[in-house]
This record gives structure tokens, sequence and C-alpha cells, in this order.
């Protein structure tokens, strides 16, 4: 595992973001955002990826395009259409607090591997979450092929022409034949002395440096709170 | 030093943690299959009616079922947890709507078989409503914690507005919202209901066959 | 042998699932260091006999054990799976359901952490399991993103971490093309050499771990029925085809041109059934086929052949209809361009587990004729009779026995009558003794007319059966032509083979390397 940003600083993290949206002034949201983006930079870009994505911009400027008109009193011509520069700022600060959430979320989460998730749930002692989150992704795989193999023979046998019959049919089938895995899946966990309800010292979740990166975003916060751009 | 926990999820025997990851992951592939299949599918403002309500029911049904072989307390919200985290993972990057609701709605089934020890069916068919239920204030409820206060002016100027063109009472925007509600407890009562019955049906498909093919 | 030198100790081993005798009174000493072969048909007692030494036959329900076991010292019955497991480490046939961590260190440290061992423990045992399985080098990879074999491997790193003086491998190549298997098995003689581990191993697949056992032990409706050096043991041919196994005394040639004759100089002078032109195909963004011609005439029966990852059941897919190309054509027979997917083609996937779906035997038969409004009942008695399955009609296809669900999966498959029947790798899970009966079967529908396309990387197949090989490799046709027949016209005889069974190879000129 990683040195750092290990888990506990992107909880940390994630946690300053939440409550920050929350208590500061509009005026302050694009020195959040452009922290947010820093932290996601930092951790090699991976969690900046709905930046890319274009339902992402289609949901935040369709915030901004709507407000002009629907927010604040209109107090600008543009062409025929009367519009509000209230609304727009109200639009843009809507529009930047979801993005520092969203990405505040998607930087804290996905710049985690999942095995670095897995310790995250045993650190807070939840073993077997950390176990089961290792077995659902290894079986994801396997299950797709069988709710494939299911879905296939059924539609080829001619089960869409009786839909109601043929998703029971394939629920079924597709829950039976994943817990038959699963069964095999606790011989094997069993074989290699794995027991959820013993509980062995773990690494401690947050770490020295984690705690300085706490102390640096609460001087952060401060900054931004006291000292409005 | 080893500590031995004898409370709350430290019973969960090896076979519950894996049945709880074996649902985790059903619902998982189904999100990331037919999730993304359906978000191709149908334009991006329709997503939270016809898609949400696909997805809540088939999810509601996947973890009641999943309750059925793991019959205890916070077995539905950890599957939802699992499914949650592989939804994080999947290709594409985060997408926090899905996620909230999937933490959302596991954690109201959660909640209404803590009713009881011993659900019956009516148990999974108030779980399945409650669940199915969360999709109708899934929107504003993200869109409120996304955007903040200023969305619910946007929302009610939508409805004024919109009542206005088309010469509508507002009372009949609530009375359309009301009617959407309706719909999704109906379905998600109704995926509750054959849930039931699907459990049923998983366990008699499974029934020993005595032996391991060996 | 004394019972000072076995590593392993049974005696008088009885186990029932319910009122079923898995193992009857079975008695065996297993050396110290030593490489073991099991085998028998399925159903015999094989994998029940691995759970006893592991100790989880205990943890199964309705199940009542009698009689002693005692591993490297231990008493299975007297001790959990976590305390065996440094004296005993199984392996299990399906990879995927043996991983439980993300990475391949995370992996290969689970068992070691459970155990509660120190980090620097912990640590040197990884990277000893590591290089024990000679996978150090995908030690940062994620496990799911491996292949199979590099699945397999893991999976006994993560038992050897333990550092047991016992490995039981059950069925452990089931799923690994010959590459796979040959990497691993010789991973587990060098392991048995250097490091003195006791391995035994159940096998149908005699051919390729034969020649590295030291012992073999053949069991039969949970007896063992043969004890010795497998020279001896499969010297009794007559015992092996009675128990549905097979021993090739001819190494399998493994370079597929071999196998393919000179194309026909003609084509058949029927229309095809199918053809593809020019085709390509893939997943996303990952193109599998690459400029596909191929045609398939009516009543021929055809090994689509090739190592994993050749595109076998891309190809299948695509004449299936379940996969649109994304370039060519599939052009079918006039005749046949109407009838829909289901009737045109029959599809059997490899693991007939997924491709049943009914509660009832008969139900499974009939649900594609009731679901295109045929004739159910009047062609159900005529398919069940002939798939050997009207005493099964009233049972679970689920808790059938293997060849027993493959049979059902292909007659229910057949009762709609494909022109084409596809299929994908029927050899999974199955001993040659059942194998034979459903090719067998084939080969008679294959007479009367049924054209047959068998996906597979088993060779003894091959042999037997093909008339028509293709050779699939990365996506490309390197290899189409005829199987040779012997001068009296017969199918070719099992791999006790003449040279002059295998002509010159001519494979197609385009992309041959």
């Amino acid at each position: 595992m990683r040195s750092w940003p290990g888990p506990g600083s992107h909880l940390i993290f994630l946690m300053w973001v939440l409550c920050l949206t929350a208590i500061l002034p509009a005026g302050q949201m694009l020195p959040l955002l452009i922290t947010v983006l820093l932290f996601g930079l930092l951790n090699g870009g991976r969690g900046l990826s709905p930046l890319r994505r274009a339902r992402f911009w289609i949901m935040i400027l369709s915030i901004i395009a709507i407000s002009p008109w629907i927010l604040g009193q209109a107090d600008e011509a543009w062409g025929p259409w009367r519009l509000s520069r209230q609304g727009l700022f109200m639009g843009l600060e809507m529009a930047l607090r979801a993005i520092c959430l969203l990405l505040a979320f998607s930087v804290s989460v996905r710049s985690l591997s999942p095995g670095e998730m897995v310790r995250l749930f045993e650190g807070v002692g939840l073993k077997g979450l950390g176990f089961a989150l290792g077995v659902a992704l290894n079986l994801l795989t396997t299950l797709g092929a069988t709710i494939e193999a299911a879905y296939h023979t059924i539609r080829l046998r001619g089960g869409h022409r009786r839909p109601w019959l043929a998703l029971k049919l394939l629920l079924i089938t597709t829950i039976a034949n994943a817990l038959r895995y699963g069964d095999d899946v606790v011989k094997a966990a069993s074989a290699r002395g794995f027991d959820p309800g013993v509980q062995h010292p773990q690494p401690p979740l947050f770490r020295r440096a984690d705690g300085v990166f706490a102390l640096s975003l609460v001087a952060v916060a401060g900054v931004l709170l006291l000292h409005p751009w | 030093m080893i500590k031995e926990k004898t409370a709350g999820l430290a019973r969960y025997t090896v076979r519950d943690w894996v049945y709880v990851a074996v649902f985790g992951a059903l619902w998982g592939a189904a999100e990331l299959t037919l999730g993304s299949y359906l978000h191709v599918l149908f334009p991006p403002l329709a997503d939270t009616f016809v898609i949400g309500l696909i997805m809540a029911g088939l999810g509601s049904i996947l973890l009641l079922v999943g309750r059925c072989f793991v019959p205890r307390a916070g077995a539905v919200l950890m599957m939802g947890i699992i499914t949650a985290v592989l939804k994080a993972f999947s290709l594409g990057g985060i997408v926090i709507g899905p996620i909230v609701a999937i933490l959302a709605e596991s954690l109201l089934i959660e909640i209404a078989l803590l009713l009881t020890r011993q659900p019956v069916r009516w148990h999974f068919a108030l779980a399945g409503s409650l669940a199915v239920s969360w999709n109708f204030f899934h929107k504003f409820i993200m869109m409120r914690l996304l955007f903040g206060k200023g969305i619910e002016a946007v929302y009610l100027k939508m409805i004024q507005d919109g009542s206005r063109v088309l010469h509508l009472d507002v009372r009949y925007s609530l009375l359309i919202l009301l009617i959407l509600f309706l719909v999704r407890v109906a379905v998600g009562a109704l995926c509750g209901w054959l849930a039931w019955d699907l459990g049923s049906a998983v366990q008699r498909r499974l029934a020993p066959a005595a032996a391991p093919e060996e | 042998m004394t019972s000072d030198e076995a590593i392993i100790q049974v005696r008088h081993l009885t186990v029932h699932y319910g009122s079923t005798c898995a193992l009857c009174d079975v008695s065996l000493d297993v050396a110290a260091g030593s490489f073991t072969l099991i085998s028998g048909p399925s159903g015999c007692g094989k994998s029940t006999l691995a759970l006893c030494l592991s100790g989880l036959v205990h943890h199964i329900p309705a199940t009542r054990v009698r009689g002693q076991v005692r591993v490297d010292g231990m008493d299975p019955s007297a001790h959990s799976p976590a305390q065996l497991a440094s004296h005993l480490g199984l392996v299990f046939q399906n990879p995927s359901t043996q991983l439980f961590n993300a990475t391949v260190s995370e992996e290969v440290a689970f068992a070691p952490r459970n155990l509660g061992l120190p980090a620097e423990e912990i640590t040197a045992r990884v990277t000893f399991a590591l290089q024990a399985t000679g996978i150090t080098h995908l030690s940062q990879r994620e496990v799911r993103h491996l292949s199979a074999g590099e699945q397999q491997l893991v999976a006994i790193a993560s038992v050897l971490a333990l550092r047991p003086r016992v490995l039981v491998l059950d069925e452990p190549t089931a799923n690994l093309d010959w590459h796979s298997t040959e990497r691993l098995l010789s991973t587990l003689r060098r392991l048995q050499r250097e490091e003195g581990l006791t391995v035994v191993i159940i096998e149908h697949r005699l051919q390729t771990i034969a020649p590295l056992a030291e012992r073999a032990i053949i069991m039969d409706t949970g007896r063992i029925v043969a004890d010795g050096q497998p020279a001896d043991v499969f010297a009794d041919k007559e015992r092996l085809t009675a128990l549905g196994l097979y021993y090739p005394w001819h190494q399998a040639e493994h370079d597929l041109k071999k196998y393919i004759s000179a194309p026909r100089s003609s084509p058949p002078p029927s229309e095809p059934l199918i053809r593809l032109q020019g085709l390509e195909a893939g997943y996303g963004r990952r193109r599998v086929l690459h400029n596909i011609d191929l045609a398939l005439y009516p009543g021929e029966f055809v090994a689509l052949v090739g190592n994993n990852g050749a595109g076998k059941s891309t190809l299948a897919r695509v004449l299936a209809g379940i996969l649109r190309p994304r370039c060519g054509k599939v052009i079918w027979a006039p005749a046949l361009r109407r009838l829909p997917a289901g009737r045109r083609v029959g599809l059997l996937f490899q693991n007939p587990l997924h491709q049943l779906v009914c509660d009832r035997v008969e139900d499974e038969v009939s649900f594609g004729p009731r679901n295109y409004r045929r004739n159910a009942d009047g062609g159900l008695e005529d398919i069940l009779v002939a798939a050997d399955l009207s005493a099964l009609r009233h049972r679970r296809p689920q808790a059938l026995s293997a060849g027993q669900q493959q049979r059902t999966a292909l007659a229910a498959t057949l009762a709609l009558s494909p022109h084409l029947l596809i299929l994908d790798e029927p050899t999974m899970g199955q001993d040659w003794g059942h194998l034979s009966r459903l090719m067998d079967f084939l080969t008679h529908l294959n007479d009367a007319g049924q054209t047959i396309l068998l996906i597979t990387h088993d060779y003894k197949l091959i042999c037997h059966y093909a008339s028509r090989i293709i050779w699939l490799h990365e996506g490309r046709i390197m290899g189409d032509g005829t199987a040779v027949k012997s001068d009296s016209g017969e199918r070719p005889p099992s791999c006790q083979t003449h040279a002059s069974l295998f002509a010159n190879t001519k494979a197609q000129s385009e992309g041959q390397p």
C-alpha cells in the first residue's frame, strides 16, 4: 500500500469537502474547487474522470443555462429575452458547489484501489465486509458469464415470447447458480483458514501523515472562511 | 493479540459473508450491464423515472431474495454497500447518484425488515415499496445535496411556469406528483411480493441434491 | 510403506450424504514427498476424499463420516480447517471461486494473515510462495484480470504460503488449455522435487498427468478399485474403458497443423448452410475476429480448434446471432433466413448448469417448442428417448450428474431442430465415459444429417469425431481442412496413430505465421 495519501487521508478529505460545502459562503466555492482539483491531481488524476463525461457537463451547464431565466429579478435584456444577472450568479454558485461535491467524491473513492478499500473496511472493524468485497470483485466476471449464458439460452429457446416467465426463469437460474459458486467460495475460504469472527491486529487506518494532512485542511478551511476572495 | 468478538456482524459465518458478496455482486453486475444499457437507450431526462424505477425494482428483488438466504440483521445493508462499492469501481468513473440510491434503498429495506424477526410476504412488500419509493425522492434529494437551496427555487418556478403554460391549476401538479409517488409504491410492493416467491423458488432449485457431484 | 512413513493415513473411511454412500470403507496411505494421481468416473468419491483430508467434509450438512483420517499427524475431525491449513493445502477446480482479494500479493498473504502471523513472517511467506510458483512478476496485478491458468497458479501460491506438507488439487486443470496445464504441472513437479511437497492430484485428464505420477489410484462408486504404479494401473484398458476413463498410450500431438490435411479440392455440391465473408467482431474496443471467411455445409461435423483466447467462442456467438459483427457479412441459406435465431442455431455453452432453467427435465426439453408453439408433446418423447432421459423426466436437471445435465441441455437445444448445432467446449467437468456417450450421440445425429460445429481444445475429440477441422489463432483462420480417414473409410482410431494419419499440412495462406 502506498504511504500517502492513504485511505485515511481520502476519508478525511471527503468529510472536509462535505462540511465546507455546507458552511462556506457562495463566493468561496471557487477556491474550494481549486483545492479539490489539486488533491485530485496529487492522486494521479484518476478521480477527475467525471470532467471527461458528457452527462456531467450536460447537468452542470443545464443549471447555469436555466438559472438566469428562472431565478431572481429579470434585469438584463438579451435580444428579445429578459434575463437575471442575480439568477446567473446563483446558477454559477450551484454549479460550483455540485462540481466540488462530485469531484471530491470521485477523487476520494476512485483514487483508492480495491485493496485499499478492503483495508478501509478492515480498519474500521468490518473484516467480513472487506472479505465480501474481495469475493464480490472476483466473482463479478463469473456471474456476468452465468447471467449471459442463461439469458442467451432463454432467448434462443424463444423465451422472449413469454417475457414474464423468461424473466422469472432468468432470475431463478442466475441466483441459484451464483449461490452454487458461493458454496465453492465458502469451501475455499475455509480451507485457507478464514474466520470472520476472529479479528487480528490491523495496521492503523489513520497514520501520522494523515494527521498532518488533517491539520493542513483545517488551516485551509480557516483561510477560506476568514479571508473571502 | 487475537480478539474474538461475539456481537453484531461478527456473528456472521463465512457462508453469510460469501452470500452477502454473491448478492452484492449480482446487483452490481445488473447495475453495470443493464444500468449502462438503459442509460444509452433512454434520454438523460427520462432516466430517473424509467431507468431508476427498473433498477430500483430489480435491486429490491435481489436484496429481498438475498435476505432469504442471509436472514440476519444488517445483511441487506451490507449487500447494498458491496454493490455501491462495485459501482464506484466500475468503468467510466464515479456516478454518485446511483451509489446514493443503492445505499438508500438497501437501508430502507433493512429498516423495514427490522420491524419483525420473521418476515412474511407482507413485510417484503412493505420493504419493497419503501425501497422503490426512494426513487421518487432521489432526484430532488440529490439535486438539493449537490446544488444547495437554490435548486428548490428552480423546481418551484418550473412547476409554476409549467402550470401557466399548460393552463393548469398548480394543484394538478401536486396530483401528478402524488400519482408518480403511488406508482413507485405499487411497483415496489409488487417487487417485494415477487421476491418472496422468487426466494422460495430459488430455495427449491437448490434443495439437496443430497451430495456434491463426487 | 509403513504407517510411520505415510503422511496421509486413511482407515475404513465411509461417508454418507443423506442415504447415499459417497465413500465406502476406503483405506490408503500416501507416502511423504510422493506424487499421487487419483482418478475415476464422475461421482466415484474423489472430491469427497479430498474434502475428508482437509476436514471440510464435516461442514457439509447431512453428512455422516466414519473411519479415521490422519494428515501429517493431525486428525481433521478434531481440528478446524484453519488449523489444518498449515498441514494440508487444498486447491479446487475453479480458480475464480478461490480468489478473495484484489491483487496477487494480497491474495497470497490472505491465508497467513488469517493465522495472525507477524507482518515480517507474512512477507517472507508471500515471497517464498510467489517464487516457488514462478509468478513473482504478477505480484501487483489484479487477480481478476489474470488468465485462468495464472489464477490457478495464484491459488496454489496462496495455499503454499501456509507451508503445508501436503498439497491436494481437485481437478485443477479442468478449465485450462494445454499450455496452462503444462505450466501448472511443471510447477507441481518442481514443488515436489525441490520443496519435498506431497502432491495428491485428482484428475480426469490422465494423459498429461500420469507420466508425472509415481502412483495411480482409481476409484469407482466410493471404493478404490486399482492402486499401483501408473504403468500397471493403466495397462488394464478394459477396466479403464468400463470406468469411462481414457488413457491414450500415444502422446497426442499438440501442433494443431498436424491434424489438418489438405483442404478440399472442391466445395461440397450443396449450398452452404451459412457463409461468413470478411467478418470482424469483438467486445467493446477489443477486436477478436479478423477478416473471417468461412462456409459451413449441411451435414458436416466440424471441429473449431485453437488455444484459449483464439476467438472460438466469439465466432460461435456470431454464428448463433447473439453477437453482432462489426463488419462483414453473415449469409444464411435462403430457406433459413426467416427463421428465428434459436431455430437456425442451437448453442450449447460450456457449463451445462448455466443453461438449465426449468425445474424438471421434461419442462426443460419442452420449453423451446412451447415458446414457439410447436408440437411440444409429440416430439418430447422422441427426444427424451434419444437422449436417454426418459427415466429422469421428472427429476430436477440441476440435481443430475454432469453427464446427464449435458444431455438435458443438449436435448432442450435439439427440441427446436436447429439446422446448426454448436457445442462450446463440451468437455468441461466430463469424464471420458460421459463424453464418449455424448459424442457417440452427436455422431448419430450427424449421420442423420445434423450439421455440428464442435469447439474444443481437447485433441482426442478431434482425433475421434471431426471430419473437418478449422484452426483459429488470434482471431484468424490458420488452417481449414479435412481429417484424414484410414484406408477402410472408418473414423480414425484413437491416438495410437500411424504416421500416415497426418498428411502434410496446407494451411490457408493468409495470415499464416
